[in-house]
């Protein structure tokens, strides 16, 4: 079998997997568009052109986050306790082909929110944005999903899988809110705003807000930089705890 | 198969991304995400932001403002939804366009000043016509290309006290009594507050006469009985005392005739006095570097050939020890510290300042002196506002005209950015400064050679006497047998009497023309034997450099090299004068040859 061929059939099955846990696929889709629906068309101000723009890209944001955290946080520490990932390296599958599997289906599941936010946001909420506007949101999203599966994948390799849904909660709710994707940043008390710094979802909103030109303002390179630093930081740690992992097999 | 589910997929989502809709072509401009840089723009009302925003008093967590008919409506921490056109802030610095609290203005000095940045004057003595013509449009908020004036209109001096000296008829004020209806004139001639001149008897030199104590407090307690500020021009500590406890509001210049008292800062604190101290006129007397550092390096683009003679200029008053200096600039950081509030203010155009670019150096040396970059802003903006009541200016809050100033640097970390502002807007209209033209330079060889006529090779030759200045003196010329005759009378009056024949060496007396390549002048004269005087201008000055020499009945040829005229601005001469002896006179001149 090709190496190419053992990539795409994890990728496949990963996917077939999850899809099969309706438990994983209905809050995963249901959860962003319900919100968006509710406080970014439902109770947008009246009048306002603005407010389902903003808040589509920052229920995306929360969107996208999700399945990528809970698909590699509740998956690698079930496959973890049930011995699935320790059969799955004994096989001549390459790890990183179950790395990737993760997360393309974090992709696929990331792309099908967008499709039904955006569809979301021109049909009910009148949002109207250039061809550019939409498919940079659309792409931008796409690969923000790298540090929230790393996060994911941390979370995977140290928990158990019983913590795992817990802890990834716990997590991703408040991270979402203290970096402003439910309410506008600014509507956050003044002490939580300078926290939401610390928040990589932050920064991707920021960086989605700005496509559309309603972030506040600093420049594009700093909330790069933020990310790619944190997402390096993510991947070190990820390295060093698959290590000690690995090796007290 | 595969391959047919995967392009089908790949096609569905090319074709949703095709189908999600777009902003109407004809309303995206006003409705959406497309900002115009400020250039774009062409009308008063719009959307400006996201900018680092200074309000006059404090930065601001405001971040768009919303500029309605040239007027701040709103300031937003997001955009905000409007049908505004939106102009793009770039994340720059914004701050509300500036006040210089002590000025002089007349010709073109409120288009200058606006040049850089400063959208506002107060007017320290001036001619009140030019005020009231300028006064209606402080309230309105049409497209200008001036800055805003206030003014004390004429002001109030003894006979021959500083004031009278620059030739133009003023009333003078001899006793108390007459100070309630002097007060009413000066108010019925449009000025909006009272400046007085005043030197203490107790100062340990008097240039002129100056009014008495009691007529001071008897000026500022009708000043302030007929509901106008009185403020005080003083040049020492006891005048500067005197003036405080006399009730004045405030003090247009500083000192360096002696440290500041510790009694002075507390009366000026405690009663809420403040001070324009016009550091940059006095540096010109005292150091006299900072235009050559801050200015005349790398000239702005703004600065005319005129701007930078009146920069250059001197006093021409016997040198002052230069240490005096550091002593002004304690003087001020005490103040400041003190919690005296402080203006910024230039005294332009006296020399080594000029409208609107002065004031930048006079921030600049507010903030060496040791005040605190803050209130140094504040100095340029809110300060003036507070200390003269004025409503319309000095802040970026709703209800304040749109003068706005966007800056490429934070101004807390160099002011100096404020020479080269990314943008000045004045009522809310961008305002784009003409860049002043170069003049023409001259070369060297005969000028004019009166043969048939007057006409001279560049500019043109004319009369010239202080009769301009309401001055005693007069003067005539015509071309007689092939030679400029000259006749006329030097009389005193005017406090520098002239009268003979002046060239103006180019078109414009404005620019001036440039003699760079030219080292002296040579031309053939006889008269009325005496000592003559050759007065050279730089172009932007009413101070000439001048040389003597003495003329005989017989013809004799004067060469003088440009070197006998110190500190004339060769790249910009605007008028060379020769005035005739004191008394009756008659010349002849000829052959006028550059060299």
């Amino acid at each position: 079998m090709s190496s190419l061929a053992i990539y795409q059939k994890e990728a496949w099955y990963d996917l077939i997997s999850v899809w099969r846990t309706p438990g994983f696929v209905l809050p995963a889709l249901a959860f962003p568009v319900v919100f968006y629906l509710f406080f970014g068309v439902l109770f947008s101000p009246a009048g306002s052109t603005s407010h389902a723009a903003y808040m589509l890209v920052t229920y995306s944001c929360f969107g996208i986050m999700g399945p990528a955290m809970f698909n590699f946080a509740m998956n690698i520490a079930s496959d973890r306790a049930q011995g699935w990932l320790t059969l799955k390296r004994l096989s001549p599958m390459p790890v990183s082909a179950y790395l990737l599997a993760k997360m393309a289906t974090s992709l696929v599941f990331a792309m099908l929110i967008i499709l039904m936010l955006f569809s979301v946001a021109a049909i009910f909420g009148d949002v109207r944005l250039e061809r550019s506007q939409w498919i940079g949101l659309a792409l931008l999203l796409l690969a923000g999903t790298i540090p929230f599966a790393f996060i994911g994948l941390l979370l995977g390799l140290t928990l158990s899988d019983k913590a795992a849904p817990g802890v990834v909660n716990l997590i991703y709710l408040p991270m979402a809110f203290l970096s402003g994707l439910w309410l506008p940043v600014t509507m956050l008390p003044s002490f939580l705003q300078q926290l939401a710094w610390v928040w990589p979802s932050y920064h991707l909103s920021q960086l989605g807000l700005k496509v559309v030109a309603m972030d506040q303002g600093q420049p594009v390179l700093l909330h790069l930089a933020i990310l790619g630093l944190t997402t390096a930081v993510l991947m070190g740690l990820c390295v060093l705890v698959f290590r000690r992992y690995t090796g007290a097999k | 198969m595969k391959s047919l589910v995967f392009t089908l997929m790949v096609a569905l989502l090319v074709g949703f991304f095709l189908l999600l809709p777009q902003p109407q072509q004809v309303l995206a401009p006003a409705r959406l995400a497309m900002a115009a840089t400020p250039a774009e723009l062409t009308d008063n009302s719009f959307m400006l932001g996201p900018v680092k925003l200074f309000d006059g008093e404090k930065w601001r967590d405001e971040r768009f403002v919303e500029i309605k008919n040239g007027r701040v409506q709103q300031l937003y921490l997001d955009k905000p939804d409007s049908t505004l056109p939106w102009v793009d802030g770039n994340n720059q610095w914004l701050i509300p366009g500036l006040i210089d609290s002590h000025v002089h203005a007349w010709g073109d000095a409120l288009e200058q000043a606006l040049n850089f940045g400063v959208t506002t004057v107060l007017d320290m003595f001036g001619d009140h016509q030019f005020l009231a013509a300028q006064k209606a449009a402080r309230a309105s908020t049409a497209q200008t290309n001036k800055a805003d004036i206030y003014g004390a209109g004429t002001l109030v001096t003894a006979t021959n006290g500083h004031g009278t000296q620059y030739g133009r008829e003023i009333p003078v004020i001899a006793a108390p009594a007459q100070a309630s209806e002097f007060v009413a004139a000066r108010l019925a001639e449009g000025s909006d507050f009272i400046k007085i001149v005043y030197t203490s008897d107790k100062a340990l030199r008097r240039f002129r006469p100056s009014i008495d104590l009691a007529t001071l407090t008897a000026v500022i307690t009708a000043a302030k009985a007929q509901g106008v500020l009185a403020v005080v021009h003083i040049a020492d500590l006891p005048s500067a005392g005197e003036a405080i406890a006399a009730g004045a509001d405030g003090l247009v210049h500083s000192f360096f005739s002696e440290p500041v008292s510790n009694e002075l800062l507390r009366q000026m604190a405690d009663g809420q006095h403040f001070i324009v101290p016009t550091m940059t006129v006095m540096e010109g007397m005292l150091a006299n570097k900072i235009n050559e550092e801050l200015l005349l390096k790398t000239p702005p683009a703004a600065l005319t050939l005129a701007a930078i003679s009146s920069l250059t200029e001197r006093f021409s008053h016997s040198p002052i020890p230069s240490d005096r200096y550091a002593l002004l600039a304690n003087n001020t950081k005490q103040m400041a510290e003190a919690g005296i509030l402080l203006l910024a203010g230039s005294d332009a155009p006296n020399p080594n300042t000029d409208h609107g670019v002065s004031l930048i150096v006079e921030m600049v040396l507010l903030q060496r002196a040791g005040v605190p970059v803050l209130q140094v802003l504040q100095s340029a903006t809110s300060a003036p506002v507070e200390a003269f009541g004025l409503n319309e200016v000095g802040y970026l809050r709703p209800g304040y005209k749109a003068d706005m100033l966007l800056l490429n640097q934070d101004p807390m970390a160099d002011l100096t950015t404020l020479l080269a502002p990314a943008a000045i807007w004045k009522n809310g209209w961008l305002h784009q400064p003409e860049l002043p033209t170069a003049n023409s330079a001259l070369n060297s060889g005969l000028i004019a050679d009166f043969n048939t006529d007057l006409n001279a090779r560049s500019g043109g030759f004319a009369a010239s006497s202080d009769s301009l200045m309401q001055g005693k003196s007069a003067a005539e010329i015509s071309v007689q047998q092939g030679v400029l005759k000259v006749t006329g009378t030097t009389r005193p009056g005017f406090a520098y009497p002239w009268a003979g024949v002046a060239w103006q060496t180019g078109n414009s007396i404005e620019n001036g023309s440039d003699f760079s390549d030219i080292s002296g002048i040579r031309f053939n004269i006889r008269g009325t034997p005496g000592q003559y005087r050759l007065d050279a201008f730089s172009a932007g000055s009413f101070m000439p450099v001048s040389h003597r020499f003495t003329v005989t009945a017989d013809w004799q040829t004067i060469e003088l090299p440009l070197t006998v005229f110190p500190g004339l601005n060769a790249k910009a001469v605007s008028m060379l004068l020769w005035n005739g002896p004191q008394g009756e006179f008659s010349f002849e001149l000829d052959d006028i040859t550059l060299d």
